[in-house]
């Protein structure tokens, strides 16, 4: 085996259930998780000789993210809904199982736009700007999906704003 | 729910299945393939992978055993090999594009593939640079390598591998009109019917310097089809 090929490998081992993971909270189930993670792999091998210097998850994750987007485009699809499941606070639940539950449910009555975002910048931990570019949005329009996701979650939106506006001190961002 | 926090560590709650080990093996011979089939054409070492892929693609790709070595990639070489009137395995009529390259054209053209490791991939699409004498340089072949080459949908979907390449690739149904978006605008494809296959639609767009998202196909009352493999890809 090549070297390329044993980094290839070292690194799939390792983000491969992140990925897995990740592509689950997108699409809520897990063989399309699976598919979608291992698909999102193949393209890395294909580009390794470009992306092994750089960040390959973060390549990873981008052909992750558009692969389940484009899914979500195709026509036949189900549009979420605006019921919301019978919300509950995690720090009352019993158990993982049912704040699991809980969450895939909550995110199920997301739209697939406001769902990639909530994601994107809760789970992958992703700046806005970064969300913006991986879905060809505005940064506006990443704002508002991320309001409204978590309006319909019921969480205050201000308080990820002051998080954001943080960070972007922290990193010198200027908007 | 009723804190931020409290979203983060339930996203962060690892999912009530342990995560599969995926078979990293067809990982690498499916990435190996899809690398193989953007490269093609791309230069002297391209020329024999056509020809290795063309003439003993059963030993080279039904083995699966050897994925190609990332490290063996070549940089964006130019082609070197140039034909003189209509290639043997070439199908129906090349289309020409209207984009210039250097003193040609870049023109597509449909083209035999049989490799036994693709058994629903009958064809594959050719970009190519068509010189002043009417010369045919191959420059970069794309197919499909998942499911059916006439599918309903986008195939075979080709981002421009250097500055002035379109992206170009086909598409299986009644298309009348192809979008994509780059840089939040909305960017409209040429398209032309393949000659040997009437259900089949080739299409290109206009050079651009990113890559394109969100392809579109849409019927002649407006109405989007089906989508099929409609992710652009690059190398």
């Amino acid at each position: 085996m090549a070297r390329g090929d044993d980094e290839f490998v070292a690194f799939a081992q390792a983000s491969s259930g992140r990925l897995q993971h990740a592509a689950y909270l997108l699409t809520g189930d897990r063989h399309d998780a699976e598919d979608a993670a291992q698909s999102a792999l193949v393209r890395t091998y294909a580009a390794w000789s470009r992306v092994r210097r750089r960040d390959a998850y973060a390549y990873a994750r981008t052909v992750l993210v558009n692969l389940v987007i484009d899914q979500w485009r195709r026509p036949v699809r189900e549009y979420p809904t605006e019921d919301l499941p019978e919300q509950a606070a995690p720090r009352d639940l019993a158990d993982d199982v049912a704040r699991r539950r809980w969450l895939i449910e909550a995110l199920d009555a997301l739209s697939p736009r406001e769902r990639a975002v909530i994601v994107m910048r809760h789970y992958l931990d992703l700046p806005e700007a970064e969300v913006a570019r991986e879905m060809d949005l505005s940064v506006g329009t990443v704002k508002s999906l991320n309001s409204r996701g978590l309006a319909k979650l019921r969480l205050p939106a201000q308080r990820d704003a002051r998080r954001e506006a943080r960070r972007d001190a922290e990193t010198g961002v200027r908007k | 729910m009723n804190d931020l926090e409290e979203l983060r560590d339930a996203l962060h709650t690892p999912p009530g299945f342990t995560p599969r080990a995926l078979d990293l093996d067809a990982v690498m011979t499916a990435g190996g393939r899809l690398r193989r089939r953007r490269r093609l054409a791309t230069g002297a070492g391209a020329a024999l992978a056509v020809a290795a892929l063309l003439v003993g693609g059963g030993q080279m790709v039904g083995g699966g055993a050897v994925p190609d070595r990332p490290g063996d990639a070549p940089a964006a070489a130019r082609p070197e090999v140039s034909t003189p009137g209509r290639p043997a395995d070439m199908l129906g009529d090349p289309v020409p594009t209207g984009l210039p390259a250097g003193t040609g054209e870049y023109v597509l053209y449909g083209r035999t593939i049989d490799d036994d490791a693709l058994p629903d991939t009958t064809f594959g699409m050719m970009l190519a640079v068509r010189g002043p004498a009417g010369d045919l340089t191959d420059r970069v072949i794309a197919n499909e390598v998942v499911g059916p080459d006439t599918a309903p949908g986008f195939h075979a979907v080709q981002g421009a591998n250097g500055p002035g390449e379109p992206t170009f690739g086909y598409y299986v149904g009644p298309a009348t009109r192809i979008t994509a978006k780059y840089s939040g605008r909305t960017v409209t494809a040429k398209q032309a019917r393949w000659s040997a296959d009437a259900r089949v639609i080739f299409f290109w767009f206009a050079p651009t310097d990113g890559q394109l998202k969100m392809l579109t196909a849409y019927d002649a009352d407006g109405k989007k089809l089906p989508a099929g493999h409609n992710v652009v890809g690059v190398g």
